[in-house]
């Protein structure tokens, strides 16, 4: 393990990992991975323990955990289930990113509803504005006091489950100006969801489309200044894209845990398949890609906490961690050979979990975008030479 | 109805423990196993009483500031450190003492026994010093008007009853699922000014009243072998015979 915790961090990770020992069995996830349905059940005891709330102030009903802490409790909670645990991230992302784009009862607001036991969800995607973000067309028409929503959002995380949402719409039409961010209760009328969207992996995890059909807000709904809607969906990405790295690392951990013992146990021309060179090739490389990932996430998540809106570092984060998840959990499948694709062995679902993960947050071609435009502007009018 | 829950911080028995100047040691300490369930006993009985019922844990020993806040993430809504000079020796006079000053209690829970130690004695021995019913290897409460009603696992079957408080009760790790503790519960336990309570020195030693007998060093009841074939045949001298696979 490349972390040293502090006492705190162990209390903390003792805690997930008590949770879901007995909330995510094998077997529950199992079903519920076959079935492709999220267990909002399941998720009482986890808003009993305020896993939804872990790095909120607690002004706002959170437990105040540092950035740093929480990734660490949610990686721990991804290595039993990643969908499970990316539900969670997603509502408090949500809360989150009200927080930083609005006005403290906006923000007081928002966690009221989702702080007794509720989900939410952030709806900036559509058919034709995924990676592009800017091309969003979903509208935002002014009407007195108040905003006309309508549009479709496609591909939202707890998407049918959620109470409530932060929308992005477009309210004029000058490109990525012309969007603003709004909060969107769910009671609000003319809101309807799509189908489930059946997925390769993260099954646990509610994927949906969420229709928006002159939806009437308050203005006193919209989050910060008309036309920052482009900023707010940005400044949410960032950490969002941190906090999927911190999921993957889980995914990486668990694929490592399963390899090792495998290849322990596993004997192949009479000796366990780990004294083979080739086998300790992958897991040495699995084992090398966690402990980079754990100590970049760990590195970028405590700049969150020093308060740097991490662009540059959360893309690089993201691109690096889910890259890296990407050749584990392909090495992980080849270590276990034939049962590795049965899905009576667990690397099989972490292979179908991962893929996801150099597409969403913004696909790993446009993080890479994003990291080199960072390195431009940070070497305009540098001069470099020793 | 005020409850007093005993509990103590032991070793965490999740990652491999090490010996360490002959003391077991993990680096971190953690809420005895049994004393979860002594107090989410004492939680549930407190809610059962419309929410009147208040429930205070405490503790004695070097880990004891570790308990207690994990008690208070869980639910207590107060908690004592008691503080003593003396280890072993009179400990439950020294508890007795805080029960009696910082009550009154109506109930004291606490598990049947500690993980670290198993002597399952405390129970008793602090009933005796307080003068107070006990009951033990408790596997259900609850009220029937002002008694206290249970059911105990003895050897003998399951034992039902009522008690009348203030009493001491034990219990067993099936009487409940303890519950989780919350992260924001957590986080301001960790905050929490934990009262502390000075013992005076306990003058009564808890093992007076027992007579000890010595025992042989050695005896014709026990056989020593070098191996294991000789245990077969040992055991097959006195009439067990194993089966052969």
């Amino acid at each position: 393990m490349a972390l040293l915790y502090t006492q705190e961090q162990r209390e903390f990770i003792r805690m997930v990992q008590e949770f879901a020992d007995q909330t995510l069995t094998p077997e529950v996830v199992s079903k519920y991975d076959h079935l492709g349905q999220c267990p909002v059940e399941l998720f009482k005891p986890a808003f009993d323990m305020g896993l939804h709330m872990l790095e909120i102030p607690e002004e706002y009903g959170g437990a105040g955990l540092p950035y740093s802490t929480t990734a660490m409790v949610f990686s721990k909670l991804a290595e039993y289930d990643a969908g499970y645990a990316i539900t969670l991230v997603s509502t408090f992302v949500a809360l989150r990113s009200v927080m930083l784009a609005g006005s403290a009862d906006q923000a007081r607001r928002f966690a009221d509803i989702i702080e007794p036991g509720a989900f939410a969800a952030f709806a900036l995607s559509e058919s034709d504005a995924g990676t592009d973000a800017g091309s969003v067309k979903s509208t935002a028409t002014r009407d007195g006091d108040d905003y006309i929503l309508t549009g479709e959002k496609t591909f939202i995380t707890n998407g049918s489950i959620a109470n409530v949402y932060v929308g992005i719409f477009r309210t004029a039409d000058t490109g990525n100006k012309g969007l603003s961010a709004f909060m969107i209760e769910r009671s609000r009328e003319g809101i309807s969801v799509g189908a489930h969207e059946d997925k390769m992996g993260l099954r646990l995890s509610d994927t949906s489309t969420v229709n928006f059909d002159h939806v009437r807000v308050p203005a006193s709904n919209r989050l910060g200044d008309e036309g920052a809607g482009f900023k707010v969906a940005m400044n949410s990405l960032n950490l969002s894209r941190a906090f999927v790295a911190t999921l993957a690392a889980g995914i990486m951990q668990r694929a490592l845990d399963e390899s090792v013992s495998y290849a322990r146990i596993r004997s192949q021309f009479k000796r366990p398949i780990i004294r083979f060179e080739a086998v300790q090739e992958m897991l040495a490389d699995m084992a090398i890609a966690l402990e980079t990932s754990q100590v970049l996430i760990h590195n970028t998540m405590t700049m969150m906490d020093q308060g740097n809106l991490v662009r540059k570092e959360g893309a690089m984060t993201k691109t690096y961690v889910t890259d890296a998840l990407q050749r584990v959990v392909t090495d992980a499948v080849q270590v276990f050979g034939g049962y590795g694709v049965s899905k009576a062995y667990p690397v099989e679902k972490l292979m179908r979990d991962s893929k996801v993960f150099q597409i969403f947050e913004g696909t790993n071609q446009i993080q890479r975008v994003t990291i080199a435009n960072e390195l431009d502007k940070e070497y305009a009018g540098k001069e470099v030479g020793r | 109805m005020k409850v007093l829950v005993l509990v103590k911080g032991v070793v965490d028995p999740g990652p491999q423990p090490s010996l360490s100047e002959g003391r077991l040691t993990s680096g971190d300490v953690v809420l005895d196993h049994y004393g979860k369930y002594a107090l989410e006993a004492g939680l549930q009985l407190a809610q059962d009483q419309d929410d009147q019922g208040s429930v205070t844990a405490a503790s004695v020993g070097p880990d004891s500031e570790t308990a207690l806040r994990d008690a208070l993430a869980l639910g207590a809504q107060d908690a004592i450190e008691v503080k003593t000079d003396q280890e072993n020796a009179g400990l439950a006079d020294i508890l007795a003492q805080a029960v009696n000053k910082e009550g009154p209690f109506d109930l004291v829970l606490c598990g049947d026994q500690a993980t670290d130690d198993s002597q399952g004695v405390l129970p008793a021995q602090l009933a005796a010093a307080l003068g107070w019913p006990l009951v033990d290897a408790v596997d259900a409460l609850g009220f029937v008007g002002p008694r206290l009603c249970y059911t105990s696992l003895l050897d003998k079957g399951a034992v039902k009853g009522t008690v009348q408080l203030p009493a001491v009760v034990s219990v067993l790790d099936t009487i409940n699922k303890p519950r989780l503790p919350s992260f924001r519960l957590k986080m301001a336990a960790k905050r929490y000014q934990i009262k502390e309570f000075q013992a005076e020195s306990s003058q009564k030693d808890p093992l007076e009243k027992l007579e000890m007998e010595e025992v042989p060093a050695s005896s014709k009841e026990v056989i020593m072998v070098d191996s294991v074939d000789d245990l077969i045949r040992a055991l097959d001298q006195v009439g067990i015979r194993l089966k052969k696979e």
